[in-house]
């Protein structure tokens, strides 16, 4: 059977049903308004970010090599995540689960390096409550967070259940929609580790 | 779906009661759900309404005190405005727009369920707040620091929870809407030939979608600081309280838009109707419906000219406000257009589709005034611009609702609305509008401010008041009467006949009651107002776009109510800062995602055999 | 029809679809590439002492502008055919992006 299903599957599978194409249009749309929902929070974190009220600013903080490790991460995972697309293109399932687990160990790591950093942070005296640059800037990293964590639950969540199945057009818009979520999120980070490290080290 | 036909069960789940509505996933039932809910939130925010005007019948009562009165008119404004106005419109829209392209279902219609849910649980969540411990009294704007540290009572900490929750649903509907439009039109159903309420669903989906982010974060940031000790809005630590005005009105303004533009499609539905004439410059009232839209975006600041953004910005504000008349005035005239040399009818749907035009236009034409940023400042605050901006949402949204509500309700719920009970009802609401309102324009020139609870005698501000109060209770009223009249064609037997306003748009082609699947056939359209075309050339019904075969249908859901439910449960926690009862709820909620996520859901059919046999209903043509 | 078949059993892909994923492959990997390249210039040219602030500014923008671009255009396929509403999508929340944040950040005091 697993063999009649490739065999029948188009080319580009995620795409085949009306349902694909729906997730698809409706993800796309999504990720428009969480540009929208990003620049609040950028714009929030710009205006307020000399706001430090006393508390250490932006350029006694933020160490750059750590941030250049992290960015490397994400973006290399990034490229993971484009692979296991690729290999759905072969209707290669077992390339799409191994280049997603891939994914999904990057940003899991890049999590670890970005809770350790708040920690440091916290630690030489930036606490969530010390300014309002601090509130807006662990508010908009830990959105960030909160949307790697996200992704990495939803790809995980998607390789557990098809990790004995063949791929088919009921499952191949899932992995093509998380990895377009989780190329937004590193979108963001490009934002991020730009206008919030890069500008506030200046 | 070829591959998985085999999983898919073919025999319908039969359900019945209440556990179908609080499953249900159908788009003509969450439609209903929606308009019922948004139907009693908007009688309750009246009844806040009529003791505000009860308190300022006289100078000096003290009916309610000050701090109950805040409560009062903030409820009164969140309420119209989350929780009644835009559900009613989602409503119609779920129950009209698939219909009038030609589609079967939604594009995602688990998530429309889901998004009802929220907004119910959300609406609810903001209004037993005055069962525990006080409602919101910062006004339905929440400025801060007023709705941070000078807030008297928890209501606000209710009032950013429950609308972050029913905002969560509204932008699921918005991205619901846009994705349906797009891809499941009918064959020959191209964006030129649509219905202009559907393109008014579409860009009102979009400013839905680009309008509530913002806001979502807002409200983040607003609980960020009530509940857990952030300072976006603390001076003291660096906080600017300009940053809310700015978020909120980011997205307040698209907000307004977001609530006449569907008034706005229905009256483009309504009036060709009833003048039995196609809709006058219809490729123009599309591109001024977007043209809104677009300006829409641009003309937030004019809610901070007083704020002391400088020169500069007011009047670059200013100037694209005004710009906005532009389009919103050639739809005026549209509509005028379109009824000129028709042949008119009367039904109360199109009563209030005409009575909305002189209203709205003189909420509009006061809208250019108060765009004068240096008039403005004389404006501001008064009661000038709640006369303003009730013109714009009474005489504009309401309006359209109840011109909808007539013109839809057999579509909807398979019954004529009385006639008769119905000119009751638009005489005394539309008379008792003029009188509330009017007059406040008069009171806002003369200096009395808006929000406060009650006036001094002998500053000349009686009378406007007292006719003001009258006038709401008359607009009460009328409701009573509206409130009649539905449950008497509820109670009644006869159901609609087919195609009953002699009808224009896909719709109308359907049997009275529709049935589950809309089209047994997907229709053929043929250009614009596609029933009428069929019509004209000799036909009753539409041509089919293809042969009979077994439909598709979705599968209903619990997880749309239970995942609403954690969300409602979450907030307590937050609320009550118990935090363990908060972390379990969001935890239940991202547990339901992963079932949704893991439990393969491929709907069922209906077989061929099963639809009802398409009869020639005998549409007058 | 039948060799067609036959060749998609054994899961590979025909002469052109063959043809397609090679290059698509490459200007993948191309553009990762590029973006490492670009993200290692922009944290340079910050790390160094010779470029005025101002420069160092404008010219972080406009790096992280291209690897936006790059994303959106090539891992995410926004170029290709039926992307139209996608696009328009994007583009907009970009400009009210823009909205936000120029207010948010300058138009406060």
């Amino acid at each position: 059977m697993s063999a009649e299903q490739t065999s029948t599957l188009p080319q580009y599978p995620e795409k085949a049903t009306l349902e694909g194409r729906n997730k698809f249009l409706g993800l796309w749309f999504f990720l428009g308004g969480e540009t929208a929902l990003f620049a609040t929070l950028f714009g929030t974190y710009l205006g307020l970010r000399n706001s430090t009220a006393g508390g250490p600013t932006a350029q006694e903080l933020f160490s750059l090599p750590l941030v250049f490790i992290m960015t490397v991460i994400l973006l290399v995972s990034s490229l993971t995540s484009v692979l296991a697309v690729m290999a759905m293109r072969r209707k290669d399932m077992k390339g799409i689960i191994r280049w997603f687990i891939v994914t999904v160990i990057l940003g899991l790591s890049f999590l670890g390096l970005e809770i350790y950093e708040f920690y440091e942070y916290t630690h030489a005296g930036l606490r969530w409550s010390e300014s309002a640059f601090a509130s807006a800037f662990y508010t908009l990293l830990g959105t960030h967070g909160a949307h790697v964590a996200f992704g990495c639950g939803w790809i995980t969540a998607l390789i557990v259940r098809n990790f004995r199945r063949p791929l088919d057009t009921y499952n191949a818009p899932k992995f093509y929609l998380a990895s377009l979520y989780w190329h937004f999120i590193d979108v963001v980070w490009v934002f991020i580790f730009s206008l919030v490290y890069l500008l506030g080290v200046i | 779906m070829a591959t998985h036909t085999e999983q898919v069960s073919l025999n319908r789940k039969q359900r019945s009661g209440i556990w179908d509505w609080i499953t249900t996933v159908d788009h003509k039932k969450v439609g209903i759900l929606y308009f019922l809910a948004g139907f009693f939130f908007f009688l309750l925010a009246g009844l806040e309404a009529v003791i505000i005007r009860v308190q300022l019948i006289y100078p000096e009562l003290n009916i309610v005190s000050a701090q109950t009165f805040n409560e009062l008119i903030t409820m009164h404004g969140t309420t119209m405005i989350f929780l009644a106005a835009m559900p009613i419109f989602l409503g119609l829209m779920n129950c009209i727009v698939p219909l009038q392209i030609g589609a079967r279902d939604v594009a995602f219609p688990f998530m429309n369920a889901l998004g009802l849910w929220l907004f119910i649980f959300g609406g609810l969540l903001l209004n037993l707040s005055w069962f525990l411990g006080g409602a919101p009294d910062a006004g339905w704007t929440a400025y801060a620091p007023l709705s941070t540290d000078y807030s008297g009572t928890s209501g606000m900490d209710f009032y950013v929870l429950g609308l972050q929750i029913a905002g969560f649903g509204t932008l699921m509907g918005g991205i619901n809407f846009l994705v349906t439009i797009i891809n499941m039109r009918a064959p020959g159903m191209s964006f030129m030939r649509m219905p202009m309420f559907s393109w008014a669903t579409f860009v009102t989906s979009a400013l839905i979608l680009f309008a509530f982010p913002p806001l979502t974060i807002g409200f983040f940031l607003l609980m960020f600081d009530r509940f857990f000790g952030s300072n976006f809005f603390v001076a003291d630590a660096g906080g600017n309280v300009i940053i809310w005005e700015h978020i909120f009105w980011i997205f307040g303004h698209p907000e307004v838009y977001i609530l006449i533009l569907p008034a706005f499609g229905i009256l483009s539905e309504v009036i060709p109707t009833f003048s039995r004439k196609r809709l006058f410059g219809y490729s123009a009232m599309v591109f001024a419906t977007a043209l809104i839209a677009f300006l829409g975006f641009m003309v937030w600041a004019h809610h901070m000219f007083t704020t002391g953004l400088g020169p500069v910005a007011n009047s670059i504000f200013a100037v694209a406000t005004m710009t906005i008349a532009i389009p919103t005035g050639v739809k005026i005239f549209n509509w005028l257009f379109t009824m000129w040399g028709g042949q008119i009818r009367f039904p109360t749907a199109n009563l209030w589709a005409v009575a909305f035009i002189p209203s709205f236009l003189i909420g509009g034409m006061t809208g250019v005034m108060l765009s004068v940023a240096p008039a403005d400042y004389h404006y501001h605050d008064t009661y000038f611009v709640v006369a303003h901006f009730h013109y714009v949402i009474v005489g504009g949204s309401v309006f359209g609702i109840f011109a909808g509500m007539y013109f839809w309700w057999p579509r909807i719920f398979g019954k004529m609305l009385n006639e008769t009970l119905g000119k009751w009802h638009f005489w005394t609401f539309f008379v008792g509008f003029h009188l509330t309102f009017f007059p406040q324009h008069f009171l806002g020139l003369m200096g009395m401010p808006r929000r406060v609870f009650t006036f001094l005698e002998g500053q000349q501000l009686e009378l406007g008041n007292f006719i003001s109060s009258i006038g709401s209770f008359l607009m009460t009223i009328g409701s009573i009467i509206l409130i009649i009249n539905i449950i008497m064609t509820q109670a009644k037997k006869e159901v609609a006949e087919y195609d009953p306003w002699d009808g224009r748009t896909l719709d109308w082609a359907i049997p009275i009651p529709t049935p589950v699947y809309n089209f047994a056939q997907l229709p053929l359209v043929k250009g614009l107002d596609p029933l009428w075309v069929e019509k004209m050339n000799g036909n009753n019904k539409m041509t089919p776009a293809e042969p009979l075969d077994d439909i598709h249908m979705p599968n209903s859901s619990i997880l749309p109510f239970v995942m609403s439910l954690c969300f409602f449960i979450a907030s307590f926690g937050f609320i009550y800062d118990v935090l363990i009862v908060a972390i379990l709820g969001i935890a239940g909620f991202f547990f339901c995602m992963l079932l949704r996520s893991l439990i393969d859901d491929h709907g069922y059919y209906i077989k061929k055999e099963e639809l009802a046999p398409v009869v020639d209903e005998g549409g007058k043509a | 029809m039948v060799e067609e078949n036959k060749e998609l059993i054994n899961s590979k892909l025909t002469l052109e679809e063959e043809i397609e994923y090679k290059s698509e492959m490459k200007l993948q990997l191309i553009s990762f590439v590029m973006m490492i390249i670009l993200t290692i210039i922009a944290f340079v040219a910050v790390a160094s002492d010779f470029i005025s602030p101002l420069f160092k500014a404008l010219f972080v923008l406009v790096m992280a502008g291209i690897q936006f671009v790059f994303q959106l255009y090539v891992f995410m396929h926004l170029g290709q055919k039926n992307h139209e509403f996608p696009t328009i999508a994007i583009w907009t929340g970009f400009v009210v992006a823009l909205l936000c944040i120029v207010s948010l950040a300058a138009l406060i005091w």
